[in-house]
C-alpha cells in the first residue's frame, strides 16, 4: 500500500461503549449513547441551529462525493459495453440494465482464483505475523535475558526501513530460494512487521504481573503461563493486530506484484492490475472486475465495522 | 511499514488492569529471574527477522556496490560508482522532485479533508455509520479496484467528469494525459483513496477530548466556531504533527497508483522515485543500480523521520 | 551463461535454504509450488502476449482454432503493451519461471538474446513443421538473428504507412490514376496537405506525436533510412548519424506543420480523432490503427510511406515469438510449444491480418483470404522494404530510448529547436546510452 499509513490513536473511551448482555442493558446503552450524541452536538457546535444546518449539509456534500465514484463504477457495472462507452454519457442506459458484465468476467475464472489466493496469503501472513509477533513481544515485555535491550532497538530501528526498498534484493533472494513465483514467497516477506511487536509490546507491559506470578507458583512453565493466562486477557489486542495485519496483506500490492509471474499465483490487486483483458479495454467489465475485486473486504467490513475501526485505530501505532 | 513509537499506553487496556486496582506496572525489584525461555519466544521472530529485513539489507547493500543485472548472471564490483551515478542523474532528480511535489500535494488536503470529515463526525450527527463507512470504505479497496475505476472517471468521452464538462460546453481535460494536470489528478485519487486513514485517527483523537473542555466554553456562551478554534483545533496540535509524518512517509513512498494509472507518465512527469527504482532495476536490468538509488531513498526516509522526531523533542522540551 | 545457478546464488540458496528447512517452513512449501512449464503429464503451453482490442480478440481467436483443430492445451495470459509486458518478462525469465513462449517485438530480441534469457528456435524442427526461412522476407529474417542464432519467429511486420479518406482525396484531386496518392519528395507531400486542406476547411494531413514515447521516432527512423543514412552505435563509443541527412528530414516535417499541410499541435489520440472525424484527408500511422480508422472512414485507402527521400524504406516492428530459457522442458512438451507457434504462424496469418499487420509468413500473404483484406493487402508490399530498430539492447518498442528520441525529435517538429539541435540532443542522449553499463553482455 503506497500511501496508507499504518498508524492510530486510540479508540473512543470505554464510557461510549455499549454494554451488558441483556436485552434491557442494549437499549438502555442504545438510549444513553443517543442521548450522549446529542449532548455532544450541543457541546461541539453549540445550541444554535445555523451550526447543525451547515455542519449536516458540508457532511452530506462530503459524503455524496465520497460515494459518487463507487456509485458510478456500479452503475456502469450494470450497463452493456455499447451503453458504457456512449458519448456523450448516459446516466440511464439505453439497453436497459444487464449484468452480462459479472457473467462474462466470472466465466473468464481468474477472478475467484485471485480471491481464493489472496485468502490464502491473507491468512498465512496474519497467522505468521501474530504469532511470532506475539512470543516476541511477550519476550521482550516479560523475559530476561542477554541482548534483550539490544535486540529490541533493532526492531524500533526496524521500524524506520521502508519495505519498498527492499524489493530488488528479496527478488534475487526468492529466486535462491525458489520461491519466487509461489504463495509462500508471496507471503512469507510480508510477516515481520516490528511495528506490531511494539504494539502488543506494550499491551503486555500493561497486563498486571501478578496473575502470571500466580500461575507460575502453581508450576505452569513459561510457555504454559503466556499461552492460558497472557493471551486469553489479550484478545483485544490479538484480534485488532490480526485485522490489521489481514487487511495490509489483502491490499498490498508492490511485492506480490514482483514476486509473482503466473496468473494462477497472484493475489487479487495484482491481477486486477495486471492481467489485461485481452478484447480491448471493455469498462463494463474492467468495473464489474473492480466491484468483484472490492466486495470481500468490503463485506468484511460491513460484518465487522466497529471491531475493524478499532482495530485500525489501536494497531496502527503503539500506544498514543 | 510505519515509522513511529509513541508513548505506550496502548489501547484497548488490558482487561484486568481496570478491574484489580492493581498498578499497570511491573512492580520494581520483582523483576523475573533470567532465563533462556526468552530465546525460545524470540527465535521464531528473530529468524524471520534476520532472514527477510536483515539479510535483504546487507545484501541490497552488497548488490548496490556491484553492476548485477537482472538479465545476466555475471557480475563485478562497481564501488560507488552507482551511487555517484544515481546522485548525477537528472532523471533521478526529476522523480525525487515529483515524489516531493506529490508530497506537499497529496497531504496538505489530506490532513484537512479527513479532519473535517473526523470533526463533522465527532459533533455527533445523526447517521453515524453512514459517514464513517462512506469516508473510509475507499481505503478497504485494493489499489488496481481504485485505479480502475478511476481511470474510467477520468477518460475522454464516456468518463463521468470530462463527460460532465462536455455537457456544460467546457473543454475535456486530458487528467491523466497532460503533464501539467496528470500529478494533481493522482493526488485527487490518493486523498479519495487513503483520507479514511486519517478520518480514523483524528476520530479518535477528537473521541478523546474530555468534555469539560466544552462545558466551559458553552458557560462562556462561546459559538460555533469559537469553539473549533479556541477548544477543538488547539487539542489537535499533537495528534495533527504525527498525522504530518506518517502522511509524509506514506507519500513519499508513492508508487502504486501512480504505477497502474499513468505508469510515470506522460513524459516522466509524475515518475515517482521509488518508479524509478523499479524502472532501474527491472525495466532497465541493473539491479545494482536499483539498490543503489534505493539507499538514497532510504536515506531520505530516515532523514524525515529524524527531523520528525528532532521537532517533537524540541517541543516537548 | 551456460550455468543457470552461478555460485554467488548458490551460495545464496544454500545458506538460506538450510535456515528455511530448519524451521520447517520447507513443510508447507508444497502448498505455493507454481505450476510452471515443467513435468512429465501434458501441460498446457503457456503463452504470454501484450495484445489489447482487436489484436487481442484475433489472437484469442486464432488460439481457440488452434485448440479446437489440434487438441494442444494452450492457456494465453495478457499483460499490458510496452515497458510492464517486458519487464515482467525478463523477471520471470531471470527467475526461472517463466511463459513456453511469448510474444516480443523483434527490437526488443537484442536486448535479451545475449543475456541468455532466450533459447534459439530449432529450424530443424521448425522445418519440420513446415516453417522456414524461405518463408519469411530476407530483411526480417536477418533481423531475428543472434550470433547467427534464430532467437525470434515473426508473426508479422507492423510498418508506419500512410492512409487516406479516398472522398475527400478525390474532391482535394490527389489521386493518381492508380488509386493511390503520387508522392515522391517531401515537397509534394505538403503541396498534397495543402490541396486536401482546402477541402477540409482546416488542415491536410494529421500525425500525431506529441507527449507520446515513440510517434516522433517512427516518423523519423523511416524516413532517415530513405536518405540512406547510416548510423553507429556501438557500446562505450560515441553515436554517429549522418547529421545533415538527418537534420534535412526533420526540417522537412517541421516545414509541413505550417498550420495547413499539418498542424503541430496533434497527441496520438488527436491525430486519430481528426482522421476518424473526417477533419483531415491523410493520417501518417501504424498499420495497427487499420480496424479503427476502417470503421469510422468507410472509403479507406492505404499505402506505404512514400518514398521521399531516394530509397524506399518503412520503418517498422515485427511481432516474434520468442521461447524463454526453461529450467527444463520435456521434449514432448517442446514439440507441443513448437507446434502451437508455427501454428500460429502458418494458419493464423489472414485472421491476424484483419487487425492491419502484415502476415510475416509469406504464404499466408497469398491466400485468398488476405488478398480480400482491403486496404490490407494495398500496403502489404511494405514489408518488403521495412527497417527495424537500431539492433542495440536500450531500442526498441517500449524502451526509453524510443522515448527520449521521440522528445528530442518532438521540439524540433513543432519548430522549438533548430533541425541540427535536435540531431544534437538525439546523438547526445544515445551517447548517454551508450556510456551506460550494458546489463545485457
Amino acid at each position: 500500500m503506497a500511501t496508507s499509513t499504518t498508524a492510530a490513536t486510540a479508540p473512543a473511551g470505554s464510557g461510549r461503549e455499549p454494554g451488558g448482555p441483556d436485552v434491557d442493558a442494549r437499549t438502555r446503552a442504545r438510549v444513553q449513547k443517543k442521548r450522549e450524541a446529542e449532548h455532544l452536538r450541543t457541546l461541539t457546535l453549540g445550541p444554535g441551529r445555523k451550526g447543525r444546518a451547515a455542519a449536516y449539509t458540508v457532511v452530506a456534500v462530503l459524503a455524496a462525493l465520497w460515494a459518487l465514484p463507487m456509485a458510478w463504477a456500479v452503475l456502469s457495472s450494470f450497463k452493456s459495453e455499447a451503453d458504457v462507452s456512449a458519448a456523450p454519457l448516459q446516466f440511464w442506459p439505453e439497453g436497459g440494465w444487464t449484468a452480462d458484465a459479472y457473467r462474462s468476467v466470472l466465466a473468464a475464472g481468474d477472478i475467484p482464483l485471485w480471491i481464493w489466493n489472496s485468502v490464502l496469503v491473507s491468512t498465512l501472513v496474519t497467522v505468521i505475523t501474530v504469532t511470532i509477533s506475539a512470543l516476541a513481544a511477550y519476550a521482550f515485555s516479560r523475559q530476561k535475558f542477554r541482548g534483550r535491550r539490544w535486540l529490541f532497538v533493532l526492531t524500533i530501528a526496524a521500524l524506520m526501513v521502508p519495505p519498498q526498498i527492499l524489493i530488488v534484493p528479496l527478488f534475487d533472494q526468492m529466486i535462491a530460494l525458489r520461491l519466487s513465483d509461489t504463495l509462500l514467497g508471496v507471503a512469507l516477506p510480508q510477516v515481520v512487521m516490528p511495528l506490531m511487536v511494539i504494539v502488543m509490546k506494550n499491551f503486555f507491559d500493561q497486563i498486571p504481573v501478578e496473575l502470571e506470578e500466580a500461575a507460575r507458583l502453581d508450576g505452569a512453565s513459561d510457555f504454559r503461563v503466556f499461552y492460558s493466562v497472557v493471551l486469553p486477557l489479550s484478545r483485544s489486542i490479538l484480534t485488532a493486530v490480526s485485522i490489521f495485519v489481514f487487511i495490509s496483506a489483502w491490499n498490498n500490492f508492490l511485492w506480490p506484484f514482483i514476486v509473482t509471474n503466473s496468473p494462477e499465483i497472484m493475489t487479487i490487486p495484482v491481477g486486477l492490475g495486471t492481467v489485461k483483458n485481452a478484447y480491448g479495454v471493455q469498462y463494463a467489465s474492467e468495473m464489474a472486475s473492480a466491484m468483484i475485486g472490492a466486495l470481500p473486504l468490503l463485506i468484511v467490513f460491513m460484518l465487522f465495522q466497529r471491531h475493524i475501526i478499532r482495530g485500525f485505530a489501536t494497531s496502527g501505532m503503539g500506544g498514543q | 511499514m510505519t515509522t513511529t513509537t509513541n508513548s505506550p499506553a496502548s489501547t484497548p487496556r488490558p482487561p484486568a488492569a481496570a478491574g484489580t486496582g492493581l498498578a499497570p506496572r511491573r512492580r520494581p525489584g520483582k523483576q523475573p529471574a533470567p532465563s533462556r525461555t526468552g530465546y525460545w519466544f524470540l527465535a521464531p521472530y528473530l529468524f524471520f527477522f534476520a532472514l527477510f529485513l536483515v539479510w535483504p539489507i546487507l545484501y541490497g547493500l552488497w548488490m548496490s556496490l556491484t553492476n548485477r543485472s537482472l538479465v545476466n548472471d555475471e557480475s563485478s564490483f562497481a564501488g560507488l560508482s552507482n551511487y555517484s551515478e544515481a546522485l548525477t542523474d537528472p532523471q533521478m532528480w526529476s522523480s525525487l522532485g515529483n515524489t516531493l511535489f506529490f508530497t506537499v500535494i497529496s497531504s496538505v488536503p489530506l490532513i484537512l479533508v479527513s479532519f473535517a470529515m473526523a470533526y463533522l463526525v465527532y459533533t455527533g450527527l445523526r447517521g453515524q455509520w453512514l459517514w464513517r463507512l462512506t469516508f473510509f470504505a475507499p481505503f478497504l479497496l485494493p489499489v488496481s479496484v481504485v485505479t480502475a475505476i478511476w481511470a474510467f472517471l477520468f477518460t475522454n468521452d464516456f468518463g463521468l467528469i470530462n463527460g460532465l464538462l462536455d455537457r456544460f460546453g467546457i473543454n475535456q481535460v486530458g487528467w491523466l494525459s497532460d503533464d501539467q494536470v496528470a500529478m494533481w489528478s493522482i493526488a485527487l485519487v490518493t486523498l479519495w483513496w487513503t483520507v479514511g486513514f486519517n478520518f480514523l485517527l483524528y476520530l479518535s483523537a477528537l473521541q478523546n477530548i474530555p468534555d469539560h473542555l466544552y462545558e466551559a466554553a458553552q458557560l462562556d456562551g462561546a459559538g460555533t466556531w469559537r469553539r473549533l478554534f479556541s477548544i477543538t483545533l488547539p487539542m489537535m496540535k499533537s495528534t495533527t504533527g504525527l498525522i504530518i509524518l506518517l502522511q509524509a512517509l506514506a507519500s513519499l513512498k508513492v508508487f502504486d497508483q501512480i504505477f497502474l494509472l499513468t505508469a510515470g507518465g506522460p513524459n516522466g512527469a509524475t515518475r515517482s522515485i521509488l518508479q524509478y527504482i523499479y524502472d532501474a532495476g527491472f525495466t532497465g536490468y541493473r539491479l545494482g543500480y536499483a539498490s543503489a538509488t534505493s539507499y538514497i531513498f532510504f536515506a531520505l526516509i530516515v532523514l524525515v523521520s529524524l527531523v520528525q522526531m528532532w521537532f517533537a523533542k524540541r517541543k516537548d522540551s | 551463461m551456460n550455468t543457470r545457478y552461478p555460485d554467488r546464488r548458490q551460495f545464496l540458496r544454500g545458506a538460506l535454504a538450510a535456515a528455511v528447512t530448519a524451521a520447517g517452513v520447507g513443510a508447507v512449501a508444497g502448498c505455493g509450488a507454481s505450476p510452471g512449464g515443467n513435468g512429465g503429464s501434458r501441460t498446457p503451453v503457456t503463452v504470454w502476449d501484450p495484445f489489447q482490442g482487436s489484436d487481442g480478440a484475433n489472437m484469442r481467436g486464432i488460439i481457440a482454432d488452434i485448440r479446437e483443430r489440434t487438441g494442444l492445451s494452450v492457456e494465453p495470459t495478457t499483460l499490458s503493451w510496452g515497458s510492464p509486458y517486458y519487464t515482467k518478462l525478463a523477471m520471470s525469465s531471470a527467475s526461472q519461471q517463466p511463459p513456453d513462449a511469448a510474444i516480443m517485438h523483434l527490437s526488443r530480441m537484442p536486448g535479451y538474446a545475449p543475456g541468455g534469457l532466450l533459447e534459439p528456435w530449432d529450424t530443424d524442427l521448425l522445418a519440420e513443421l513446415g516453417v522456414s526461412e524461405k518463408d519469411f522476407a530476407p530483411a526480417v529474417w536477418e533481423s531475428c538473428k543472434y550470433e547467427d542464432k534464430l532467437y525470434s519467429l515473426p508473426l508479422d511486420t507492423h510498418p508506419f504507412i500512410s492512409f487516406f479518406n479516398r472522398d475527400l482525396a478525390e474532391r482535394a484531386g490527389v489521386l493518381a490514376s492508380d488509386g493511390t496518392m503520387d508522392i515522391s519528395s517531401p515537397e509534394q507531400l505538403h503541396e498534397a496537405g495543402i490541396k486536401l486542406a482546402e477541402v477540409t476547411g482546416g488542415y491536410g494531413i494529421s500525425f500525431g506525436y506529441l507527449m507520446d514515447t515513440a510517434q516522433a521516432w517512427r516518423l523519423f527512423w523511416g524516413l532517415y533510412r530513405q536518405t540512406g543514412g547510416e548510423w553507429s552505435l556501438e557500446p562505450g563509443g560515441k553515436a554517429g548519424l549522418d547529421e545533415d541527412k538527418a537534420a534535412q528530414v526533420i526540417g522537412s516535417v517541421a516545414s509541413w506543420m505550417d498550420g495547413k499541410a499539418l498542424t503541430e499541435s496533434l497527441d496520438y489520440e488527436g491525430g486519430l480523432a481528426a482522421f476518424n472525424g473526417g477533419r483531415v484527408g491523410m493520417i501518417l500511422s501504424g498499420v495497427w490503427e487499420v480496424a479503427g480508422l476502417g470503421a469510422a472512414v468507410p472509403n479507406l485507402g492505404a499505402m506505404p510511406m512514400p518514398t521521399m527521400f531516394g530509397t524506399p524504406a518503412a520503418y517498422a516492428d515485427s511481432h516474434s515469438y520468442v521461447l524463454p530459457r526453461q529450467r527444463s522442458m520435456t521434449a514432448e512438451h517442446r514439440r507441443s510449444v513448437y507446434e502451437f507457434v508455427t501454428s500460429v504462424i502458418r494458419d493464423g496469418g489472414p485472421q491476424w491480418g484483419t487487425a492491419g499487420h502484415i502476415p510475416a509468413y509469406l504464404p499466408a500473404q497469398e491466400t485468398a483470404e488476405y488478398r480480400d483484406l482491403r486496404p490490407q493487402s494495398d500496403y502489404a508490399a511494405a514489408g518488403a522494404n521495412v527497417v527495424f530498430d537500431p539492433p542495440a539492447w536500450f531500442a526498441g518498442a517500449g524502451t526509453d530510448f524510443q522515448n527520449q528520441m521521440s522528445q528530442a525529435l518532438a521540439d524540433a517538429f513543432r519548430g522549438l529547436k533548430k533541425p541540427m539541435d535536435a540531431v544534437g540532443g538525439m546523438l547526445s542522449a544515445m551517447d548517454r546510452f551508450l556510456a551506460a553499463p550494458n546489463p545485457t553482455a
